[in-house]
């Protein structure tokens, strides 16, 4: 049997809510509520509870008091709980990842609050030199930060790994984010007539162009949906895999991925430009082969014929 | 009827508070909550242990008297209680920004270590980056912080590591410290690692000081292997020059041609990653030396070429 989530994930918030409200004594419910991201009766919940509890033999002094007089909250009699539970191991792995991660960021205060934070909980977490995140500071990426911000039109040089090829657009930029070791730039493409997903680390220029555009109404999943998920459109290859190549599964979005017994892999991948499947195989090499569809099938061995014949000469 | 998370606060409490540990019919006794039948509050009192050790709370089954068979449970308080941050306001909002700038994918939700925290401070911010997350990473980063000497199964072998520190880097984790096997410092991809990361006793070593684990890693991917050092020579037309020269740094440029093309060198010892860098400019580029790596890079494309014939 398996114990319910709920009452594991209610215990949480109320090893983490009585410190805080011990501590600030008289604080607003709708302040707790709001700090804590519950509903004023899911507080109101967890507050009836805790006059029920505290330690054996639970008589009146043994248990915790709650006292709310104009919607403002006392506790008393819980030094038990006057510190709230440790941080897992995922917990602060993941705030001082993120917290180094937005320190690597181009343009961040080295010495701001963000700093000193990270400072005391990596001193907390015995983690003080060991954690570092490296996010990368491609050439261009602070003018089109700025460009993003002031909605202003640019015109940038390009270099298109998948067509292999360099062109000049104007673009609007929508945002400009790190995902996947790597810093991209979406953007409504004036020539494409379309968004657009740029590698910041290949636009080789960024001119501005002095006009500015309308932002469209933000849009929060925006870059989510951009970075992880391929155009509909897209052609679809399908691979078969050595346990070796592994990797591959694990840094593309694959539409279907199913590892067999002996650790082989047969996974489907949209191929959104004939350049990229090349690189794939040609790095694969035997590890590596096209199931389908038949006209891919020979990708990786005509791009290996075309690049041998730099060698014949 | 008592409700299940009022009998869990209770018994939270209890173990925290308790000096000895307290046997399993102690704590049914004096917790309320727990039926009167043997079979029923052995199983309850089961589901309650994992589900306090399911949300991280130390639940420890020791012997009673320090000695003897007899064993009981407590959580001991050190374990237990967050150390004291005294993070300021303006500090407690920077961390939210962060954990909201930044996802760590596949990771727990920032809510409840936020919480732990002292709940949300300021304003969210709007996502700007994603870092992967990898199933060895926690453990390895626990390793880290205890001290830990590591056992793992990488590239087929099995592996004791002294985890000195851990990196991100160009979208991949590594863990990088003393590989008590080859009796060096080296670095592993951390996604690369098969399988389970077994950690030894804390306090096992001591990190070298001001130590910063990028400058271990070293800053190319062709550096990360353990083969002898060989210079290779490749020509890169002048279409992707500019870009390969900022990769690589202008001191690797050994000769530029009239053509606009450059021929750099690189002291590489992992010809596999050092082959991907040159095949990922297609066309663009030709090992030129030294004639051995020029005859593997040949070799390996001849293999592609004939495979799929």
């Amino acid at each position: 049997v398996s114990p319910r989530p709920l009452a594991g994930s209610r215990l949480r918030r109320v090893l983490a809510l009585v410190p805080w409200i011990a501590e600030h004594p008289g604080a607003a419910l709708a302040d707790i509520a709001d700090r804590f991201g519950v509903s004023a009766v899911e507080l109101e919940h967890d507050l009836e509870l805790l006059p029920l509890c505290g330690l054996p033999p639970y008589t009146p002094d043994r248990l915790i008091e709650v006292e709310i007089v104009d919607g403002h909250v006392w506790i008393r009699f819980a030094e038990y709980f006057d510190r709230p539970l440790r941080l897992s191991s995922e917990e602060g792995l993941a705030l001082l990842a993120a917290g180094r991660a937005l320190l690597a960021v181009p343009g961040s205060d080295d010495h701001g609050a963000l700093a000193t934070a990270l400072e005391k909980l990596a001193g907390a977490l015995g983690a003080t030199e060991g954690l570092a995140v490296e996010v990368g500071e491609p050439v261009h990426l602070d003018a089109l930060r700025q460009a993003a911000d002031a909605h202003e039109r640019v015109e940038i040089d390009y270099y298109s790994f998948g067509r292999d090829a360099t062109t000049t657009r104007e673009i609007d930029l929508r945002s400009v984010f790190h995902a996947f070791g790597h810093w991209y730039a979406a953007a409504y493409c004036r020539q494409a007539e379309d968004e657009r997903l740029f590698r910041v680390d290949r636009i080789r220029r960024v001119r501005p162009t002095g006009d500015h555009f309308d932002p469209p109404a933000r849009d929060e999943a925006h870059f989510g949906d951009t970075v992880y998920h391929p155009r509909s459109d897209d052609p679809r290859v399908t691979l078969e895999l050595d346990p070796e190549a592994t990797w591959v599964v694990e840094s593309y979005p694959s539409e279907e991925a199913e590892e067999r017994r002996d650790g082989s892999w047969r996974v489907v991948l949209a191929v959104s430009e004939r350049a990229w499947l090349e690189r794939l195989l040609l790095d694969l090499g035997p590890a590596a082969r096209v199931l389908a569809p038949p006209e891919l099938r020979s990708v990786g061995a005509e791009a290996a014929n075309r690049l041998m014949a730099r060698y014949r000469q | 009827v008592t409700d299940r998370l009022e009998r869990l606060t209770n018994l939270v409490a209890t173990l925290l508070d308790t000096r000895r540990s307290l046997t399993l019919e102690e704590i049914v006794e004096v917790v309320p909550g727990y039926p009167d039948d043997k079979v029923s509050y052995r199983r309850q009192f089961e589901r309650d242990k994992e589900t306090l050790r399911g949300i991280g709370i130390p639940v420890r089954l020791e012997s009673l008297d320090g000695l003897g068979p007899e064993q009981g449970y407590r959580i001991p308080p050190e374990e237990y209680y967050l150390p004291s941050l005294d993070l300021t306001p303006d500090e407690q909002a920077a961390l939210h920004v962060a954990v909201t700038a930044v996802r760590l994918e596949g990771g727990p939700a920032p809510t409840e270590a936020l919480w732990k925290l002292g709940g949300r401070e300021g304003e969210a911010a709007h996502a700007l980056a994603a870092l992967p997350t990898v199933p060895a990473l926690p453990a390895l980063f626990d390793a880290y912080r205890t001290r830990s000497t590591v056992t793992f199964s990488y590239r087929g072998a099995a592996r004791h590591v002294d985890p000195w520190g851990i990196l991100f880097r160009r979208g991949h984790w590594y863990v990088v410290g003393h590989d008590h096997d080859r009796g060096e410092r080296r670095s592993f991809r951390v996604d690369r690692i098969d399988g389970d990361v077994d950690a030894g006793p804390p306090g096992a070593f001591e990190p070298p000081a001001r130590l910063e684990p990028g400058a271990v890693l070293g800053d190319e991917p062709w550096r990360y292997g353990e083969e002898d050092v060989v210079v290779a020579r490749v020509l890169v037309d002048a279409s992707r020059a500019a870009a390969v020269i900022e990769q690589v740094g202008e001191p690797a440029v050994g000769e530029r041609r009239a053509d606009g093309s450059v021929v750099i060198e690189l002291p590489i010892t992992n010809t596999a990653a050092f082959r991907s860098f040159v095949l990922d400019l297609l066309d663009a580029a030709e090992v030129v030396g030294p004639p051995e790596l020029r005859a593997e890079m040949v070799a390996w494309l001849d293999r592609i070429a004939r495979g799929a014939a």
